[in-house]
């Protein structure tokens, strides 16, 4: 009984090893959409910003060197305002942000401002650069606000004081970090196994019409002609 | 025969044959439709993540906060829970996070004691965990600035490039048309073409003296009105059910009359050139979605790099997103000028049309 569902496998996977198209059928999709999945990630995760500072202050320094800093956010390019506007314009850039020349006196009075151009075509990336320069903006003030800040600050125990009057004390549940890619290889290993498994399947009972009589006849004779020695 | 008698003739034939099909073409619409659908699922995972409030406080300035929470850029879908059931609805995967507010909150701010927050985000992968991360220093700036806590130096201020932002959803189920205009105007246009070597009839075309542009014209007219049908119900789903409207109500509708009609005579020359239903259908499903992904249907395509950028180039799909995003929102989304992206679709067309007839015409080898 064994030996003839082990028989029986053999002869099926000679069968689909030989058949190309159903190979290709079943595997293009999968790697198509680990094309699909690579896109994505570049789509959902940091967008091109330009930063221009004007500022030449130790105050603009600092607030460019948080901007800076803040790699996860931006896939940021320095460049001069004419440079920044035309990269806007042309869509190489979704934002920029500006410190501006008087950042330093104006720091001084607690009235600065820290520039953002949005391309605001959609709110998904347009929210994300809001909420990224606000917290970059947010660290100029209250540097536990930052990334760092959420994660070893209050959480570990230190709290230090902030005009906002709010600090975050995040707990992870766990203890990996997993990007959008990683993730998606997952989902896409489970479509390869759909695809082999459904479209294998299906090639092989459909082409067993060929020799439907053959569980009846069974024994070599079968083997013999699904494999293709007769 | 009069020219446009053949037309007539021909037109009549298509749509016999498409009435035969009723079946096939009723499931084009409904893919079309099911298109949206898919692409709305894109939408839903861009904002609102479901996180659970749990107030300790209760007071005046939690309540404050909780409102800076929900308006911080459609970050949050907040929902009142008890600890226990927060804890149970975080474990089983149906919330990205709990925020909790802690007692005393209220009389601490008012006091300018900073207070910390306790949140737990589920890491499950970095996209979210960011996204919640961002958010909740965003939440902490509009709420100090409301109740305009002395001490800060630096604000962001906000320069818009468009007059008013266009939602997520709104923004994807236009690109969706341009999918279905693809995929839908595509297969009717193969199915019409390669049908004249299935049934083997390209001979008798061939050694009639009828001219093949007005027969190919005849077929795809009928082809294209039953695709523009289609789309026309997914736009009545777009306006209706998600209740987004174009700005432009004409332009959109010639937009869309523009990419019916050229993505016809794309799926045409398809047909011809496969010379099977069978091998069109599942290629024109297989190219939609990597066409779909890499046209500007999520963010404009620029925003990407130059490498997906100039990959895009090879993508109908990047021109018509470029010119229904532009008719039915205002927006640009190419670089290039919508005039360009108009001309290059018929571009494409013309040249589609042309080797259709040139795999129809006499002289054609088999």
């Amino acid at each position: 009984m064994i030996g003839a569902a082990w028989g029986m496998a053999r002869n099926d996977l000679a069968v689909w090893l030989r058949s190309p198209a159903a190979i290709a059928a079943a595997l293009l999709p999968a790697l198509g959409m680990g094309v699909l999945v690579a896109v994505l990630t570049s789509s959902v995760g940091q967008q091109p910003v330009a930063l221009v500072v004007q500022g030449q202050g130790p105050l603009a320094a600092r607030m460019a060197r948080i901007i800076r800093g803040d790699a996860d956010a931006y896939l940021l390019e320095e460049m001069a305002a004419a440079d920044a506007e035309r990269a806007i314009g042309a869509q190489r850039v979704a934002a920029i942000i500006v410190v501006p020349e008087d950042f330093d006196a104006a720091a001084a009075r607690a009235d600065a401002a820290v520039d953002l151009y949005l391309n605001n075509v959609d709110i998904d990336l347009a929210d994300d650069l809001r909420r990224s320069v606000t917290r970059s903006v947010a660290e100029f003030d209250a540097p536990q606000l930052g990334l760092l800040g959420e994660l070893h600050g209050p959480s570990s125990g230190v709290l230090l004081p902030n005009p906002y009057r709010v600090a975050v004390a995040e707990h992870d549940p766990r203890d990996t970090n997993v990007s959008f890619l990683q993730y998606q290889v997952i989902p896409i290993v489970v479509l390869i196994v759909i695809s082999v498994g459904v479209l294998g399947t299906a090639l092989l009972t459909a082409g067993r019409r060929c020799c439907s009589s053959a569980p009846r006849a069974a024994g070599r004779w079968w083997w013999d002609a699904c494999s293709g020695a007769r | 025969m009069s020219a446009w008698r053949l037309f007539r003739s021909s037109a009549g034939l298509e749509a016999a044959h498409l009435l035969g099909n009723r079946g096939f073409v009723a499931l084009t619409a409904l893919a079309a439709v099911s298109f949206l659908a898919m692409v709305s699922l894109f939408g839903l995972t861009g904002s609102y993540a479901p996180v659970a409030l749990i107030d300790r406080d209760g007071g005046p300035l939690a309540r404050r906060f909780i409102e800076a929470l929900d308006g911080a850029h459609h970050s949050f879908a907040l929902t009142y829970l008890s600890e226990e059931a927060a804890e149970a609805a975080l474990g089983s995967g149906r919330l990205v996070g709990i925020i909790t507010i802690p007692a005393g909150f209220s009389d601490a701010v008012a006091k300018g004691t900073t207070v910390p927050v306790d949140v737990r985000i589920d890491n499950v992968n970095v996209d979210l965990t960011n996204d919640m991360q961002r958010a909740l220093p965003a939440a902490i700036v509009a709420f100090a600035r409301q109740l305009q806590f002395p001490g800060t130096a630096v604000q962001m201020v906000e320069h818009d490039v468009w007059p008013r932002d266009t939602g997520y959803i709104p923004y994807l189920t236009v690109s969706a048309l341009a999918l279905d205009a693809m995929v839908i105007a595509g297969i009717l246009g193969a199915m019409a073409t390669a049908r004249e070597w299935e049934r083997r009839t390209v001979k008798l075309l061939r050694l009639s003296p009828a001219s093949p542009a007005i027969v190919l014209a005849g077929k795809l007219s009928v082809a294209a009105t039953v695709a523009a049908m289609a789309l026309a119900l997914a736009l009545l789903v777009i306006e209706v059910g998600y209740g987004v409207v174009p700005i432009a109500r004409w332009t959109t509708a010639f937009a869309l009359l523009a990419c019916v009609a050229i993505f016809t005579s794309v799926g045409a020359w398809l047909g011809a050139l496969l010379k099977r239903t069978l091998a069109a259908v599942p290629l024109l499903f297989g190219l939609a979605m990597p066409f779909y992904v890499d046209s500007g249907a999520l963010e404009p395509t620029r925003f990407d790099g130059d490498a997906i950028w100039a990959l895009a180039h090879l993508s109908p799909v990047y021109y018509a997103v470029g010119v229904l995003e532009w008719a039915f929102h205002g927006l640009h989304v190419t670089p290039e000028p919508i005039w360009v992206d108009l001309l290059v679709l018929v571009v494409i067309a013309v040249v589609a049309v042309i080797l259709t007839l040139g795999r129809l015409a006499k002289g054609a080898t088999r």
